[in-house]
């Protein structure tokens, strides 16, 4: 009862985070924020597939088949290991990712001594849309 | 060898690049040597490939560290991708040999050549991959390596802007799929395409497991996610406002591979998904997503292309129109609609590189990319102006070119579905002609500028090669279609024979 109340107000606070995250992404202009607000609907996928495989039981098996444990019991009580090994994956991609973008600010910054989208539009006239 | 290390060549020859090339002092004509080396190999490796998925009767399954199905990655090849593949393996080729001399005067030639490697390797793997969660690491090798190459000229504010752009879409783009992943997972327990095949349409498969939830409703999300992944990735009208500035930005060689081959990645998957993996999932409403946001592609991208004064902007929103065919294609369902697919995929990557290589030179020669100063260039190079003519001729869809019989093949199988929705081909075809006309006019009439610029052989023999292959492929296309296309869609749609190639591994 407690758990299902416990899974069910988690993965409406990692919605709720997600959209927020799209939310910042298209209103704020300044491109840090930007990555800053790619980051964090990044997480929430991340925690919302890491709550996949999560089992909410006490206690809680390692991902290790062991004799004396019946085989049920392991499929109940064991945390699933794949979604975790998709979250490492993609953990490490966004790095890779967030390296690149915030390359591009730095020499965005080079370039126009600016980060603002807005200022940048005007610098090169309307012209960029 | 194994059809596993088709993709791992580019990306092996990729990652000793920047270290060789540093060893080497930077030498240019290494750098070249080393990256046409690859190139070339991976082409021949693919054409190994080619003959091989064609002679045999089942995809081909290879599995990574013999890892057999749902424990591990497999890579399946049937015909639908192995033509593709061929396609882009010849694409990047002949990129790679147009960018010898295009990129004459900038610096990071070895970048180039290793992002370039990289994007290769990306969209190969896309193309082979059997296993979603593998499509999407792949499609953020392909994002990265995309990103990078976009801002190679990363003292242009436009180019910065362009490749800023794209990476933050992209990156939005392939969360949503991993949440879309997430969704699948959560509900069939595993993300082997054979395998959810096998799940959806009720097969046995070994380590099978249960359903969890309510499948019907985790597709809908996961299609949902996963078409608003393709939006962005493949350019379709909500999600299209990158692709202007990123082509704009990008160098000429990596605009022909983004249009041809990086933007069909999103379609192929999603095609992969309806018509092999989920056959038959109830679609009335996806495809009614499908008609109406092609449509509107295909007349934004043919409507805009009137009105730019950058000639890369044009290329641009010609890539777009296409790109709204293809979706709105992907809606119709039917064997005639794959098989139009599959046709105009490759037939509009090789006109499209041919418009892109064309116009190429006709700006390394002016050195600008804006219509008034490439007025009366096409004077003084007859060659290039007769291939460029052959390329808006066939993009148009002029009988005797390719993209003629792909795009007669799209109106055949939308007019199936509403005479409503195989008129907007038509119509849409009409508007972009008039744009094409239009700078053919410009580039034709006015005073040759007097730049004495040679044109470099490896730029004018591309384009010429691409140039016959436009004429050939649409001579040879009733014969193609019948001996290579016929077949590859037989074998997509054949979704039992794609699960049982993965089964026979496991044994």
């Amino acid at each position: 009862m407690i758990a299902s109340f416990f899974i069910f107000y988690i993965t409406v606070t990692l919605f709720a985070i997600i959209l927020l995250g799209i939310y910042g992404l298209v209103t704020r202009s300044n491109l840090i924020k930007k990555i800053i607000m790619l980051n964090i609907m990044g997480d929430g996928i991340n925690m919302l597939l890491i709550l996949i495989g999560y089992r909410f039981v006490f206690p809680v098996f390692p991902p290790i088949y062991e004799k004396h444990v019946t085989f049920e019991e392991f499929l109940a009580r064991a945390v699933d290991p794949i979604p975790q090994a998709f979250v490492l994956t993609a953990v490490v991609i966004g790095m890779a990712m967030n390296i690149l973008l915030i390359s591009y600010a730095i020499q965005f910054y080079r370039l126009h001594g600016t980060v603002d989208a807005r200022d940048i539009a005007e610098i090169m006239g309307g012209e960029s849309k | 060898m194994e059809l596993g290390l088709i993709p791992v060549i580019p990306l092996g020859f990729a990652f000793f690049l920047p270290p060789v090339a540093f060893l080497t002092g930077k030498k240019r004509r290494f750098v070249l040597i080393y990256a046409l080396i690859a190139l070339t190999a991976t082409f021949l490796s693919s054409l190994w490939l080619f003959e091989k998925t064609y002679s045999s009767n089942t995809p081909l399954v290879y599995a990574f560290g013999n890892w057999v199905a749902p424990i591990g990655i497999v890579f399946e090849v049937d015909r639908l991708s192995a033509n593709i593949i061929l396609t882009v393996t010849f694409g990047f080729l002949m990129a790679g040999v147009y960018s010898m001399r295009f990129l004459d005067n900038s610096h990071g030639l070895d970048f180039f050549y290793t992002f370039l490697l990289g994007l290769e390797a990306g969209v190969i793997g896309a193309f082979m991959t059997g296993d979603a969660f593998n499509l999407f690491v792949m499609l953020e090798v392909i994002g990265a390596s995309a990103y990078a190459i976009v801002g190679f000229y990363r003292n242009r504010s436009k180019a910065i802007e362009g490749a800023f752009k794209y990476g933050i879409s992209g990156a939005v783009a392939t969360s949503l799929y991993f949440l879309a992943l997430g969704f699948l997972y959560a509900s069939f327990g595993t993300v082997n395409m054979a395998n959810l095949s096998a799940e959806f349409h009720g097969i046995s498969f070994p380590v099978t497991t249960r359903v969890f939830g309510d499948p019907a409703l985790a597709l809908a999300f996961f299609f949902a996610l996963t078409i608003a992944m393709v939006l962005i990735k493949s350019a379709i009208f909500p999600g299209h406002y990158w692709l202007p500035d990123a082509y704009q930005g990008a160098p000429i060689p990596v605009g022909a591979v983004m249009s041809g081959f990086v933007e069909i990645v999103g379609i192929y998957s999603l095609m992969r998904f309806i018509y092999t993996i989920f056959q038959g999932f109830p679609s009335e409403i996806l495809s009614l997503t499908f008609f109406i946001l092609g449509s509107a592609t295909a007349f934004l991208g043919s409507i805009m292309m009137t009105v730019q004064k950058d000639v890369k902007r044009i290329i641009a929103y010609s890539t777009i129109l296409h790109m709204g065919y293809l979706f709105m294609t992907v809606g119709a369902g039917t064997q005639l609609a794959l098989l139009a697919i599959n046709f105009h995929m490759v037939n509009h990557a090789i006109a499209k590189m041919l418009l892109f290589f064309t116009v190429g030179t006709f700006i390394y020669k002016s050195r600008s990319t804006e219509l008034d100063s490439l007025a009366g260039i096409g004077r003084g190079m007859p060659l290039t102006t007769a291939l460029f003519g052959i390329a808006t001729l066939s993009l148009v869809g002029v009988p005797p070119l390719n993209v003629f019989f792909s795009k007669m093949l799209i109106f055949d199988a939308l007019l199936q579905v509403s005479p409503v929705l195989a008129s907007v081909v038509i119509i849409t075809s009409a508007i972009a002609a008039w744009a094409y006309f239009r700078l053919f006019i410009i580039i034709w009439r006015g005073k040759s500028p007097a730049s004495q610029e040679e044109i470099p052989a490896s730029m004018t023999s591309t384009s010429l090669l691409l140039g016959i292959l436009v004429i050939i492929l649409g001579l040879l296309a009733p014969l193609l279609i019948d001996i290579y296309f016929y077949p590859a869609t037989l074998q997509a749609m054949n979704y039992r024979a794609y699960i049982e190639a993965v089964k026979m591994l496991v044994g």
